[in-house]
């Protein structure tokens, strides 16, 4: 239970209602009062779906006439669709459904807001429930007691349990037809509710063509490494049915197009919805083959109120969309003219999309692909599907299911064997190391503390008194120098990667290792797949993790690092004859480290700082995986409301330099954030934070800061102006006495 | 005058013959019903728990000059079957739970009000503390109408109460203005003017405009409309709040009565009903201040229908 809404302020409305629509869903969302002036029947009739949700979070008022037009229709609606589904019922919407017996006819509830309240703090709170993930608590009618957001004192459930869920618990339990949920996470951006949508992803491969349709949220399951497998040629990737973005599905996504960018020949991207259109279309999101070819963007007709979206061709519409000018488009209800609804926020991305130039055999594939019938019938593959919705489950037989599976496995197999066949015509596997016959080496034999001779790899073993010993080979390189470089680098990292699950700090487990860690699994995972050390995806392989190391070593060196030696305890090098002329060296060097050592890189890494009402810690070296950029700095785990907030920082942010002073680690941070704060607030001035915000160029972030006066004493003859106000009648305030009633305002 | 109570907890009957004393009458207490029979000599209201209704009922229809006061802790729906037919019960009073006495000041009105030589109106300033403050607007116009609701709001969020009940009470206000302006006017021939059409824009002549009224004494908020028409019927009142209770297939037949009743109902501790036939209708709810919304919803509710 989760996505609190906070209740602030009233602001009166009649009611104005949202229609969006995605083929056969259509969603109606209804802000303010049902009352004489809603027409039930002439709404239902404009409705023609199978599926109709209604999102009912904004309704706060029914009066007893606009029970009567609502329950009109439901009546007229349930005959022109299938189902209809209440999302995000409002303590309004859920008295009505315990009051009124045919309030929504046969429709169910998904979800709904349960209100709290915290008597200490007057603040009230709405908790959102789903009867798919909450249903424990519904049927017990026992909502958990919940810590108030300001005070942490507890908040309770402001409303008879009994009454409240009597409705709800009634009726049965059911999840989301995948088809409603991505109208919901998409197109309605229901940041609010959980309506998580497990991504599924359809492929299809012809030719050297490889199609993948994403439909659900792209969060952390997004299985990015598995789907970058053997991914080759022209791939283009359909988004029209993305859910939400979550960061860390962004930070895999990036990954993705990372590891299927070396062997890929373009990407294309189509149906690009807002949400990726804002989030993920920069040139590090794409990745330097990347193109957008068309859009999914929000149109809203004025005429007939219905918000669908609308496919926008890039390059059909370049010279209005570089102005980040939308085109018009007709209403798919109506026909008459309609405008983009997306917000200028994410319009504002439309410049900076290359102009698309797709060969022609590309566009007569996606021109193929998108005349077949849904995908869903006759998909090749899916990757990443979760359970199946209980109201999917309803709809199909096991015997359809497993068809279904053996179907698409034969022709994912099919269709993959094919590709291969095409592409690697001589099957060649063999790997070849490339190096001719030792020729020379730094001993007359491997040293015995060489336990592994795998090429370019990095390992440790435990030490003494808690210590390791990390080894580091490097590849055949073609001097001595390079050689050493790559063999301290990775037994550096093999240190670094060994000494992570040493730390035993929530904050480093919370922060730290999700920026990493899958990335730099995902590095190693392609360069160990790559069976031809001759091809050029080995080589752009190979040159990632190298640079990984590189980074993460230099990192170590820079930061905490710095307690361990420059040069290794060990080194042994073999020289080796080249087929293509010269030599090739290859490098072995140990670094051993003592348990103190150890305990002090330990200690350095867990290390928080305090200031401003922010917490940081100092940057560990592994996030040179992801940003080789990078090697000094703070993160920000835990912020406050202070002037850090204010200016827009959160946690997850790595701050690089305040004043242009380089924030070294978290001490550093605390300190000179300190030391700044305080002579700004002395002279008056600029705060200004060199921030990485993510995986884009740092971000300037600055704030004024105005001069503290000196304060001045009242004189004993002062009163505080609050404290003498005369008396207050606070209907006065609201102008509840002005006389412009008829009768008396003094009520008899 | 004579007023006899049926209250099986000594100490709650002791504080309602307290009450009823204190109203102006000769008050007893009897603690179970079998002691009811031979204890009417004199008495004029008869006055029990919901839970002893049917004696009650049978008492009050072999007595028809009797009038009966009934309280409760429990949802109205059981005794509103025996108000709706029964004239001489038209009063009864929620209570927290059986430990406790109704609430002192609306037991002393109802009784004091049941007295035959009390011919006065209850003043709107009778339902309130003195010092109380508010406001009220003769509503001449459906747009008046709306900005009255909006302001009833604004004055809830003055008070300081949560956002839910100053929306509650703006559908409160709403409610009883829509059959203040739409339902009550009627023409010449006694037919109702405007209830046809309840969407339409109304601009209503100074003689049928409702007298609103809002105030609160920091413990109670009170919320009065008032028409001249006094078309409101007993039967609309527990009849349609029986019919909006049962949470039934919603029942249009009766004009949808009954769910303009429950809104109120949902809405206040209390209702009250005054209505001299043709002349006026008064239509009062109280809020309590004090209580927060879960108390609020499990507290039994009060409802008191007086016609002269």
């Amino acid at each position: 239970m989760d996505a609190a809404r906070h209740s602030a302020g009233s602001t009166l409305q009649k009611l104005t209602i949202d229609k969006f629509t995605d083929r056969d869903v259509v969603c109606l969302k209804l802000d303010g009062w049902i009352d004489e002036d809603f027409d039930g029947k002439k709404l239902a009739h404009t409705i023609r779906a199978r599926n109709l949700i209604l999102h009912l979070s904004g309704v706060r008022r029914i009066s007893s006439f606009g029970i009567r037009e609502w329950v009109d229709f439901i009546a007229a609606a349930s005959k022109s669709v299938e189902d209809i589904i209440l999302v995000e019922c409002s303590p309004k919407i859920v008295d009505q459904l315990n009051m009124v017996g045919n309030f929504i006819g046969r429709g169910r509830v998904f979800s709904f807001y349960v209100p709290y309240r915290c008597d200490y703090c007057d603040r009230e709170d709405e908790i959102l429930m789903q009867v798919d993930r909450d249903w424990a608590a519904i049927t017990s009618m026992t909502p958990p007691e919940r810590p108030c957001p300001n005070c942490g004192d507890t908040q309770y459930f402001d409303e008879d349990a009994i009454t409240y869920f009597s409705y709800i618990a009634s009726q049965p339990r059911f999840a989301l037809e995948p088809a409603v949920t991505a109208l919901l996470s998409s197109k309605l951006n229901g940041a609010q509710a959980d309506i998580a949508q497990r991504l599924r992803v359809d492929k299809i491969i012809e030719d050297r063509f490889t199609y993948l349709k994403l439909s659900g949220d792209l969060d952390d399951g997004f299985p990015h490494i598995k789907l970058a497998e053997g991914l080759e040629g022209a791939i283009i990737i359909d988004l029209t049915d993305l859910g939400r973005i979550e960061p860390a599905g962004a930070a895999q996504w990036r990954t993705f197009i990372q590891l299927i960018t070396p062997a890929a020949e373009i990407i294309v991207f189509l149906g690009v919805p807002p949400i990726f259109l804002e989030k993920l279309t920069s040139r590090d999101d794409i990745g330097p083959l990347g193109q957008v070819e068309t859009l999914a963007l929000p149109y809203a007709c004025t005429k007939c109120a219905t918000t669908a979206p609308h496919i926008v061709s890039v390059g059909g519409h370049y010279d209005l969309l570089k102005f980040a000018t939308p085109p018009e488009m007709k209403c798919v209800e109506c026909k008459s003219s309609c405008h983009c609804s997306a917000p200028d926020s994410v319009l504002s991305y439309l410049p900076g999309l290359p102009k698309p130039n797709l060969p022609q055999p590309v566009r007569k594939f996606i021109k193929s692909i998108k005349g077949r019938k849904p995908i869903q019938q006759r998909s090749a593959v899916t990757a990443a599907t979760g359970e199946l919705p209980v109201a999917a489950m309803r709809r199909r037989s096991w015997v359809m299911v497993v068809a279904a599976a053996i179907f698409a496995a034969v022709l994912t197999a099919g269709g993959l064997l094919g590709y291969r066949y095409l592409h690697n015509p001589g099957g060649r596997t063999a790997s070849s190391t490339g190096v001719g016959k030792l020729v020379e080496a730094s001993a007359p034999a491997r040293p015995a503390w060489i336990a592994s001779s795998a090429i370019f790899s990095g390992h440790c073993n435990s030490g003494a008194k808690l210590g390791m010993n990390c080894v580091g080979v490097s590849s055949h390189a073609v001097s001595e120098a390079d050689a050493q470089e790559e063999a301290q680098a990775a037994a550096l990292e093999a240190m670094v990667h060994a000494l992570g699950p040493r730390i035993d700090h929530p904050d480093w487990s919370r922060y730290m290792a999700p920026m990493f860690t899958d990335i730099r699994q995902a590095k190693m995972s392609l360069l160990s797949e790559q069976n031809d050390r001759q091809s050029i995806h080995y080589d752009r392989a190979f040159g990632t993790v190298r640079e990984g190391r590189k980074a993460v070593a230099n990192t170590l060196r820079k930061g905490g690092g710095r307690v361990i030696s420059t040069t290794p305890t060990a080194q042994y090098w073999e020289r080796y004859e080249s087929p293509y002329g010269g030599h090739r060296y290859l490098v072995f060097v140990e670094y051993q480290v003592t348990g103190d050592i150890i305990d002090k890189l330990i200690e350095t890494y867990s290390r928080s700082a305090r200031a401003a009402a922010t917490k940081a810690m100092t940057i560990f070296p592994g996030i040179g995986w992801r940003y080789p950029d990078i090697d000094r700095g703070a993160v920000i785990t835990s912020i406050g409301d202070g002037i850090l907030k204010s200016m827009g920082l959160t946690e997850g942010y790595i701050v690089l330099s305040i004043q242009d002073r380089t924030v070294k680690d978290a001490p550093s941070f605390a300190r000179i954030l300190k030391q700044e704060l305080k002579q700004l607030r002395r002279d008056g001035g600029d705060l200004h934070l060199e921030v990485k915000t993510g995986d884009n160029l740092p971000t300037e972030f600055h704030h004024p800061i105005s001069r503290v006066k000196s304060a001045v004493q009242p004189s004993s003859t002062q009163h505080n102006k609050s404290t003498v106000r005369g008396p207050v009648n606070t209907w006065d305030r609201v102008g509840g006495n002005s006389s412009d009633g008829k009768a008396s305002n003094t009520p008899k | 005058m004579r007023a006899l109570v049926l209250e099986r907890n000594k100490k709650v009957s002791r504080r309602l013959v307290r009450y009823f004393t204190s109203a102006g009458y000769e008050a007893e207490a009897v603690h179970t019903p079998e002691h009811v029979m031979g204890n009417l000599d004199g008495v004029s209201v008869l006055a029990a728990d919901a839970f002893d209704v049917d004696l009650v009922v049978e008492i009050l229809t072999n007595k028809p000059a009797m009038r009966g006061i009934l309280w409760t802790a429990e949802p109205l729906k059981r005794a509103l079957r025996y108000m709706n037919d029964l004239p001489q019960l038209s009063n009864i009073c929620g209570r927290k739970d059986f430990e406790s006495a109704p609430r002192a000041w609306e037991i002393v009105m109802v009784a004091r009000r049941l007295l035959p030589t009390n011919e006065s109106r209850v003043k709107f300033s009778d339902f309130l503390h003195w010092g109380y403050t508010g406001f009220q607007e003769q509503v001449a116009s459906t747009e008046q109408r709306d900005a009255i609701v909006a302001k009833v709001q604004e004055f809830v969020g003055h008070l300081g109460l949560p956002k839910r009940v100053g929306e509650s009470l703006g559908e409160l206000a709403h409610e009883l203005l829509m059959n203040a302006m739409f339902d009550a006017p009627i023409d010449a021939d006694g037919k109702p003017k405007y209830a046809r059409d309840r969407k339409a824009t109304l601009v209503l002549p100074p003689s049928e405009q409702p007298l609103f009224r809002v105030a609160a004494d920091g413990s109670r908020l009170a919320i009065q409309v008032i028409d001249s028409f006094g078309q409101l019927r007993r039967h609309h009142v527990f009849g349609g709040l029986a019919r909006g209770l049962e949470r039934g297939e919603m029942d249009t037949s009766h004009g949808g009565a009954g769910l303009g009743m429950v809104v109120c109902h949902n809405a206040t501790v209390a209702m009250f009903y005054d209505v001299v036939p043709n002349q006026h209708t008064e239509v009062t709810g109280i809020f309590d201040m004090d209580l927060n919304v879960r108390e609020f919803r499990i507290r039994a509710k009060s409802l008191h229908y007086f016609q002269a």
